[in-house]
């Protein structure tokens, strides 16, 4: 901002060579000038930067103390409004931009969800536009407290939301209604089955009783915790069975993939189409090739006119490029990275700990095999 | 020991801050740049040291590469490698 106003008022660098710089330089602050860059060129020699205005002050100074002034160069100023009279067009323009600028700020036109999850996107953006929240909307018109209510009252889904405006920007914080978890009665009957066939460790049974012991093998659906006993007097009792029970299980999982893959390129030099979007309209400055989807990729680039998170404008340009694939190569498949993808499937899979594991790797009829064998400590009680 | 003036007295009393009453104040930042408030006038300006008054005391800051970067009746703004200050009555 302080260079934008140095080149509209403008500044002279100059050379003073004299006697007693510092007797100068009191005059100059007694004088109310306001100068930068002071460094000393030798005993009798200072430079200094100061504005265009107060060059003249400075030159009746230098002559009351005996010193010359040599102006080394001018910046801004008389040069810069010659060069914008000189361009009647450039500064209109400028002068449009800035109106445009300060006009579009009234007005929202770009709009951010966050923490949207369960409900979509759009079916939110629908109920805000509704509610008068959209691209284009007249910023001062929004009253977020309403938008709020009402988005609330059309989305049930939704437990919060707040519209917070800034500039050309509205972001929409939205926090889901969590769902409700089924209740269940304390004495409703259930039990707990093995979910894989292992051999159990250990037992932890909250409620209901406990049918193994740490050493029993068990396969998978056998009962692990029940949930109704028969009482010394004859009833039946009833009780929801939790606990948990871990066991050692062992997994054997195998992964095939060819060894040779061919694997499809871009060709350079796609066709593209370009458009540029203003407000809600879409202008096509060219258009794309009529050649389908199916035998090219479509990747779209959307540009927006303003500053990231400061300002934005209804200017946006969609470049759209279309990539046809017409070359291929051979890659070779990668056995690092499957044996890194089944460790990974594993650990999502299980409810427990991997005590240890081993890959073994085959090559035949142009396939890649890796296997993967593990031992793994978990808990494997489930409802069902 | 010096004897504190009557307005840097009357200021702690009236707990008004010191450089509201035109005392010189000298504000560093690492050893490369200080921000000289209230000053009155440049007593000496060469590249090891740039000496100031202030209302009461004159302010001596010696260096090496010391360059003012702006300045005004007020404020003194001074870059270079600052190595010690020292103020004088």
């Amino acid at each position: 901002m302080v260079d934008i106003w140095k080149e509209v008022l403008g500044t002279v660098e100059a050379e003073l060579c004299g006697p007693e710089a510092e007797a100068l330089l009191e005059r100059c602050r007694a004088a109310g000038l306001q100068l930068w860059k002071v460094r000393p060129v030798d005993k009798c020699t200072l430079r200094i930067t100061l504005w265009q205005r107060d060059r003249t002050a400075l030159e009746q100074i230098c002559a009351a103390q005996g010193f010359t002034m040599k102006v080394l160069n001018l910046r801004g100023g008389s040069r810069t409004r010659a060069f914008l009279r000189r361009r009647k067009g450039l500064l209109l323009g400028l002068l449009l931009a800035l109106s445009l600028l300060a006009a579009s700020s009234l007005f929202v036109w770009q709009l951010e969800v966050i923490g949207c999850d369960r409900v979509s996107a759009g079916r939110l953006l629908r109920t805000l536009a509704a509610c008068g929240v959209e691209p284009g909307a007249f910023r001062p018109a929004i009253d977020p407290e309403l938008v709020r209510s009402r988005v609330l009252a059309e989305l049930p889904e939704l437990e919060w939301l707040t519209v917070n405006i800034s500039g050309s920007r509205a972001t929409i914080l939205v926090r889901e209604r969590e769902a409700r978890p089924e209740l269940l009665s304390e004495r409703s009957p259930a039990a707990l089955y093995a979910s894989r066939a292992g051999i159990v460790r250990k037992v932890t049974a909250l409620s209901g009783w406990s049918l193994v012991e740490p050493g029993d093998a068990v396969l998978e659906g056998d009962l692990l915790i029940k949930g109704e006993h028969e009482s010394l007097a004859g009833s039946i009792r009833q009780e929801p069975a939790l606990g948990e029970v871990q066991a050692e299980t062992w997994y054997e999982i195998t992964s095939v993939c060819p060894l040779e893959m061919l694997q499809i390129r871009e060709k350079e030099g796609g066709k593209g189409s370009a458009s540029l979007q203003i407000g809600k309209n879409r202008r096509i400055l060219w258009p794309s090739s009529r050649k389908g989807l199916d035998e090219c990729d479509k990747i779209v680039h959307e540009y927006t006119l303003g500053i990231d998170g400061l300002f934005s404008t209804p200017l946006r340009l969609v470049w759209a490029v279309r990539h046809t694939r017409t070359e291929t190569e051979l890659f070779a498949a990668r056995e690092e990275e499957m044996k890194a993808a089944l460790l990974r499937g594993l650990e999502e899979r299980i409810d427990g700990e991997i005590l240890d594991q081993a890959f073994f790797v085959g090559r035949s009829e142009g396939l890649l095999a890796v296997t993967l064998r593990a031992r793994c400590l978990e808990n494997i009680a489930r409802a069902e | 020991m010096t004897k504190p003036s009557f307005a840097g007295t009357l200021g702690e009393r009236l707990q008004i801050p010191g450089e509201a009453l035109g005392e010189l104040k000298l504000s560093v930042l690492g050893n490369h740049r200080a921000l000289i408030e209230n000053h009155r006038g440049l007593l000496h300006c060469t590249e090891d040291l740039v000496a100031v008054r202030g209302q009461r005391l004159h302010l001596h800051i010696y260096g090496a590469a010391l360059r003012i970067e702006a300045m005004d009746g007020s404020d003194l703004l001074l870059s270079g490698r600052l190595d010690r200050a020292e103020w004088e009555e």
